[in-house]
Parts: C-alpha cells; structure tokens; sequence
C-alpha cells in the first residue's frame, strides 16, 4: 500500500503558479500549487473545468501558450533538475521522451496528413538513437502492445482512417513509445465511449506494470479514480484543496468541496430509510472566474460550512493524517 | 467471425494501398481534375515549345492590306490592326506568357509563404513586424508598387517579373498567416511539441504539408491576375516591349478594335483564360492529391 513511503519522489512540483493575461488583466489560473509524484504510482488530478488542471499539466512540459500565458514561480523537479530552468535543447529531449503526454482530443490531436507510421517513428528517431528499421519495428510492437490489429497496414494510414478509439492507442503507443518516466494523461477517456474508455484505461494500467512509468491522470470522472488511482488531488479555482490516497479521500474526505462532490455522485443504491430514492445531491453556486478578486477560501460562497473566518481569510494546505493534506479551516466538523 | 473480416479487409486494402506499386504519377492521373488541368497545361507548353516551329507566319511581319481581317482559312484567328497573324501571335505568345505568368508567381509565392509561415509561427513581435510590413505594402494598389519598382529598376521583363512577383506577395504572405495561425491553435501542433519536435521540424514536417495544399489553390489562382498585372505594365511601356506577341499586351493594344474587330481580342483573351482554367483546375487536383483527407483512391 504505502510502496512510494520510502521513496523519492519521481517528480515534484512546488508553489507553482502560472498567470494569464487578457482583455480583463492578469489573472492566475493556477496558484501555489505543490504536489510529489513517485515512481510507478498512478495519481489523479480531479476537479471541475477550469479548475486549472491541463494547465498543471502543460506547465510540467512547459506547454503554456506564451505570451499570453506564463509560469510566474514555482519549481518543477524532475530527476533532481528544474524543469523552468532547462535549455531549449534539453527540453525538446525531455519532451516525448522522459516525460510524455496523452492528449484530450484523439481525434485532432494527430497530424492529419502524416501517416501513422511517420508520426510514431519520428519520436524514436529524435530521441534515441537508431535506424528508420529498427524504429518500425519497435513501433509495431508497441502498436501490438496497445492492441492495434494488424499494425503493419496501420503504419501506412492516415489518421482519418482510423476511428477515435484506435487514434486514442495510437496516441498511447506514441507517449510510450521511449519508455517515459512519467505519463500525463490529460482526459484520456472523455471522447470515447464508455467500452472504449474501460479497456484504454486497463491498457493504461498494464503498460504501467511492464515498464514502470508514473501516471499523472487528469479526470473529472471520480468513478475512474476510484478504480485506478492511488492518490488523488483534488483542485479548486486553481489550487489544491484536498490531497490523499485514494481510499482515504473517498471514505473520508476533509475538504467540503470533495465531499460535495463524491455526494453528487449517482449511485444504485440510493434508497434511504423508507425505500424512497434519494434526490442527487448538487453543489450550489458556480466555480468563480479567475479574473474576479478573491479574499479568504475561493470556496467559501459556496460552502455549506462556511464561517466568517473563511470569508476573510485564506486556509493553507496542511497535513492532517498522514499523507492526507487539505486546504480547510472547519475539516474536522466534515461528516 | 471478425477475424476473418479483418483479415479480408486487410488483404484487400494491402493490395491496393502499397505506395511503392502505384507511383506518384499513376495517383495523379487517377484523379480527373488533375487529368483535365494536365492535358490543357500540357497543350500550352507543346505550343510554348514548338509553337514557332508550326506558326504559319512571322509575328512581326506588317501587312497593310491584312488589317483586321475576318477569321478565316488564310488567318484563322483573323488579323490585327497592323496586318499581322494573330494565331501565329497567340503561338509566339505562349512562350512568354508562361514564362512571365510562372515567374512572377514563383516570386510572389515563395516569399509569402515563407513570410506568413514564420510570422505565424512566431507570433509576438516578429509577427508584427512581418505582418505590419506586407499590411504596408497591401495598402497600395499592386499595380501601383508593380510600376513603382519597375520604374526604378528600370523597364525590363526580368524587372516586370520580378515586380509582379513582389507586388503579389503581401496577398499571398496574408493567406499563408492565416492558415499559419489555424494550424498552430490545432491539437495535433501542440502534441509535435509534446513528444520533442523542435522548431524546424515543427514548421517543416508538422506544419509546411498543412498549409501547401490551399496555397496551392490560391497559388494557381493567381496565375490570372499575374499575366494581367504584366500586361498592364507592358501597356504603359514598363513591360514586353511593343514587337513582342505577349498575351497580355496584344489584349492592351488592340482593345480600341473591340467593336471593329472583336477576334484580335476575343483569342488572346481566350489563351489567357484556358491557360488560367487549367492552372486552376490542376490546382485543385494536386491539392486532392496532397491532402490525404480528400485522397478517394485510397481503401
């Protein structure tokens, strides 16, 4: 259970915090954000839309979009070196090749008039060093690996000619294919259909088993999480409100937000007491934009146990059992 | 059960699909705009070639009792005001005319795509620069900047051409932009960068086969306004200097005998339009047969 306990910590992000700037000013999509991720485990990154989550996620490959957007502080370490710090050159190599990405949208996210094999080999190519044969040969056995029929032929075609869920493996075979230390999976399932989604996410899973990377799992499917997660991080507007093991976080969560959340959840067995199915839960109110001025909790308007202290001022992150941390003055009074 | 379809629909494909059976010339003539387009370029350049050879008469030769003579056996596209051959012009014309047309686009294209695909790519204060610049130059009319250079390199065809070709750069430098920024905002440009690729390899193998295909269009396109912008110039004596049998320029000295004599404009003008009808139509089957999206052979 606790195999990453005496660990070090695979990559590690500290006080990050990544600013936009547009027509309505600056504004911090995501804000002191700090986070481990240690070898061979799976966690989840959840929350709602534009909590801040894909940006995380592209700060770690320095993806933001410059210049609207940029990473004001914060350390990104990953195998002891600061990712912010590192040259071009060191970059691109770290790219696809250390640290590598799956992306939310199968169906775009190839190049339309690349063939298959052209765009996996091409990543092999440019980060180790072998021949163009030996480069498909290892493609056609990574593209066996995530279940393609007959990846020969598939070599020769065009993304079009695929469906979304053969482009999703494709994509997979391509994050994987020189063995990356890390995997950010950014939705990876959120445009497939729900068989599909099932068995890329056991591919996922196995893939991990064999070569031993991390997974950084964007989601806002808690059902998913609960199934493969080991840890979790749940964000808020742009900071991390609650983070734990899985387990821990479902049967006890101390942040109300995540409570709010796993209550809105749609179960079977949702009779109460008379044999009467319970109405779903929701959570009142609206993530705030990022451009509005925020004192005390972001989630205080919105918070059923809310105080006057959370109005006013800010919880930090801290500690509360070991290893679960959370972002809330009133965390003991949840439940 | 669906094994055995897969492994049909495998053979099958297989068969047909292996690029090193079909050559890239057995794909073009495939596809019938390529076929069309082809053939009337084709019929152009035969004439570009051997057109003096197979000319009845001299281009340049006067006849005071030939002008404006009615099509017929003996002229065959009829005659002009000063007495000569107009099919033997249209035949010497060809030559030219092609040359101008295929140069000055070459000029024009060229730059503009490198122009817009950086200035795209760029983005912040290169692309400003750029595009700031080709906005400067698009403000005047082309003919305008055309007879501008031309004036100060002094009235040759080398410097029309080459004055054509830059006054048709902003136009093609903004298409290009466009297409530039369409391309970089879509997933797959942000997934290059995500498995390593570097900025050469960004523009030229991830971006360059996106945005050639509706250039190429546009290119063929302009092929009109090129052969026009060079006939304007040799009109105003900046351009193919009188003799010469330029389309362009036959149509601009002889447009005073429209009502008299309407054949000394009615086949230049015809030359012109089916030379730009088949760029366009060829255009637009390379353009099928660059963007594997809209490639039919296939499966």
């Amino acid at each position: 259970m606790n195999r990453h306990i005496n660990n070090q910590p695979i990559l590690s992000i500290k006080n990050l915090r990544v600013i936009f700037s547009g027509e309505f000013g600056e504004a911090a999509a995501i804000n002191d954000v700090s986070f481990d991720l240690f070898p061979k485990e799976t966690l989840a990154v959840v929350g709602e839309s534009g909590c801040g989550k894909t940006v995380t996620a592209l700060s770690i490959l320095r993806l933001i979009q410059s210049p609207q957007g940029k990473i004001e502080k914060g350390l990104i370490e990953f195998e002891g070196k600061n990712i912010l710090k590192l040259d071009t050159k060191s970059l691109y190599r770290l790219r696809g090749n250390k640290i590598s990405m799956i992306f939310q949208e199968p169906m775009t996210s190839l190049n339309p008039v690349l063939t298959i094999g052209r765009q996996l080999t091409e990543v092999l190519v440019f980060h180790q060093n072998i021949t163009e044969k030996e480069a498909q040969n290892k493609t056609i056995e990574m593209l066996q690996l995530v279940q393609i029929p007959d990846p020969k032929n598939c070599l020769q075609q065009y993304p079009h000619q695929l469906s979304g869920g053969m482009r999703q493996r494709i994509m997979i075979a391509m994050a994987l294919l020189c063995d990356p230390r890390v995997l950010i999976a950014d939705e990876p399932t959120t445009a497939l259909d729900v068989t599909i989604q099932a068995q890329i996410l056991d591919l996922m899973l196995e893939i991990q088993e064999k070569l031993g990377t991390a997974i950084i799992l964007i989601t806002h499917d808690l059902a998913v999480v609960a199934n493969i997660a080991d840890r979790v991080v749940v964000m808020y507007a742009g900071k991390i409100v609650e983070e734990g093991k899985v387990k821990e976080i479902y049967n006890n969560p101390r942040h109300p937000y995540t409570h709010g959340l796993l209550k809105s959840l749609p179960r079977l067995d949702n009779l109460n007491e008379n044999n009467k199915e319970i109405r779903l839960t929701e959570m009142p109110g609206l993530v705030p934009s990022i451009y509005t001025k925020r004192i005390g909790c972001s989630f205080a308007p919105r918070c059923p146990l809310g105080t006057e202290r959370c109005r006013i001022e800010e919880p930090l992150i801290k500690t509360v059992i070991n290893g679960h941390r959370t972002a809330c003055f009133e965390w003991e009074n949840i439940n | 059960m669906r094994k055995s379809i897969n492994n049909a629909n495998i053979k099958s494909s297989s068969e047909s699909n292996s690029p090193k059976t079909r050559s890239v010339f057995k794909r073009m003539i495939r596809i019938s705009s390529v076929r069309i387009g082809g053939c009337i370029i084709l019929f152009f350049i035969f004439i570009a070639i051997f057109g003096p050879l197979i000319a009845p008469y001299d281009p340049t030769k006067l006849g005071v009792a030939e002008r404006l003579l009615y099509p017929t056996w003996d002229f065959p596209f009829g005659s002009d005001a000063l007495g000569r051959d107009i099919l033997t012009r249209v035949m010497f014309g060809a030559r030219i005319t092609l040359y101008i047309g295929i140069v000055s686009i070459s000029i024009g294209l060229l730059s503009g795509l490198i122009i817009g695909i950086f200035a795209g790519y760029a983005g912040g204060w290169v692309q400003a620069v750029l595009m700031r610049s080709v906005d400067f130059l698009y403000t005047f009319p082309d003919i305008l900047i055309a007879i501008g250079l031309v004036a100060f390199f002094g009235p040759s065809l080398t410097n029309t051409m080459i004055a054509v070709g830059i006054s048709l750069i902003p136009y093609y430098a903004r298409v290009t932009y466009s297409v530039t920024l369409v391309e970089r905002n879509k997933p797959y440009f942000e997934a290059a960068q995500a498995i390593g690729a570097g900025r050469i390899r960004l523009i030229f193998r991830h971006l360059l086969p996106n945005i050639i295909p509706p250039i190429i269009v546009v290119g063929s396109l302009g092929f009109s306004a090129a052969v026009l912008s060079a006939a304007a110039l040799s009109f105003l004596g900046l351009g193919a200097m009188p003799p010469t049998p330029e389309w362009g320029k036959m149509l601009a000295e002889n447009r005073d005998y429209i009502l008299l004599a309407p054949w000394v404009l009615l086949f230049p003008g015809l030359a012109i339009m089916l030379t730009v009808l088949g760029f366009n139509i060829l255009g637009d089957g390379i353009r099928d047969l660059l963007d594997p999206r809209l490639r039919k052979d296939i499966r």
